[in-house]
């Protein structure tokens, strides 16, 4: 990732995968993805980790735990 | 105007996920049950004021980030906190990318992902310091757009996108420190 085309999208990373850039600046990326296929990968690999680690991350709450806020709920509502 | 006579019916079913971002935040079992329980609690009491349409979760959401960062204000940091160093950009692209890998069939980069587990990327995110560990679980956990973290929060926009480069890029160094214990080492020696 040398040129400057390539710089640039990946300064912008983040903000593109945030959906936080303005629509001029994601439909460059969009278009130098499309022809660079080293910026491509490692698009697709940020995007591939972030959902790795939404989805790796999650817990259940112990089935305890939801009883007793359903208890508390119903405590307060009778 | 919600009516409270449903908020069972409509607000238990984000026990999982609450419950979940709230073991992120407390980092322990105890206090993520009070700070869930403390949050429906708060969430009854003022179901009147949610705007039925909208989205429940992350009104529930908010309620239980105010709740965590007023009941914890004063917390200590934990002695396992990583210091943030400064990391490079796509610091586990470019590991990965280069990694050894003894099966050929299969690309380097399925074998870390399936090298990690849950509980890894847990104790990461555990890891990082609270104020980087909050964008980075509001973002790339919850969704929520860089203004509504601001808000939530309590810190300009550009501190919540500093904070969460400089959040993600740590959390790429353990993870790769991780893959390093589980064997993982890049063909050309990069690492530390």
């Amino acid at each position: 990732m040398r040129r400057k085309p390539c710089f640039r999208a990946a300064t912008r990373l983040y903000s593109y995968l945030d959906g936080e850039i303005r629509a001029v600046r994601r439909i460059r990326i969009r278009l130098h993805l499309r022809l660079c296929p080293n910026c491509r990968q490692a698009f697709r690999f940020e995007k591939r980790l972030r959902r790795f680690v939404r989805e790796r991350a999650h817990v259940d709450a112990p089935p305890e735990v939801v009883e007793r806020v359903r208890r508390l709920i119903r405590e307060r509502s009778s | 105007m919600a009516d409270r006579a449903n908020f069972e019916r409509d607000a238990i079913q984000y026990t999982h996920p609450l419950y979940s971002a709230a073991l992120r935040m407390t980092r322990n079992r105890a206090d993520a049950e009070d700070l869930v329980q403390e949050t429906f609690l708060k969430a009854y009491r003022g179901y009147d004021g949610f705007e039925e349409g909208t989205n429940l979760r992350a009104w529930l959401y908010r309620i239980l980030t105010n709740t965590f960062i007023n009941r914890y204000r004063q917390r200590q940091r934990r002695p396992d906190e990583v210091d943030l160093d400064e990391v490079e950009g796509l610091y586990l692209y470019k590991r990965v990318a280069t990694a050894e890998t003894d099966r050929a069939a299969r690309s380097a980069e399925d074998e870390v992902f399936e090298a990690l587990e849950g509980s890894d990327v847990r104790k990461a995110i555990d890891k990082l310091p609270r104020k980087y560990r909050m964008p980075v679980l509001m973002a790339d956990l919850e969704g929520f757009s860089y203004k509504e973290i601001a808000g939530m929060l309590e810190i300009p926009i550009g501190t919540v996108m500093s904070r969460l480069h400089r959040g993600r890029r740590a959390l790429q160094k353990l993870l790769w420190q991780t893959a390093e214990e589980r064997g993982f080492h890049t063909t050309d020696g990069e690492g530390d």
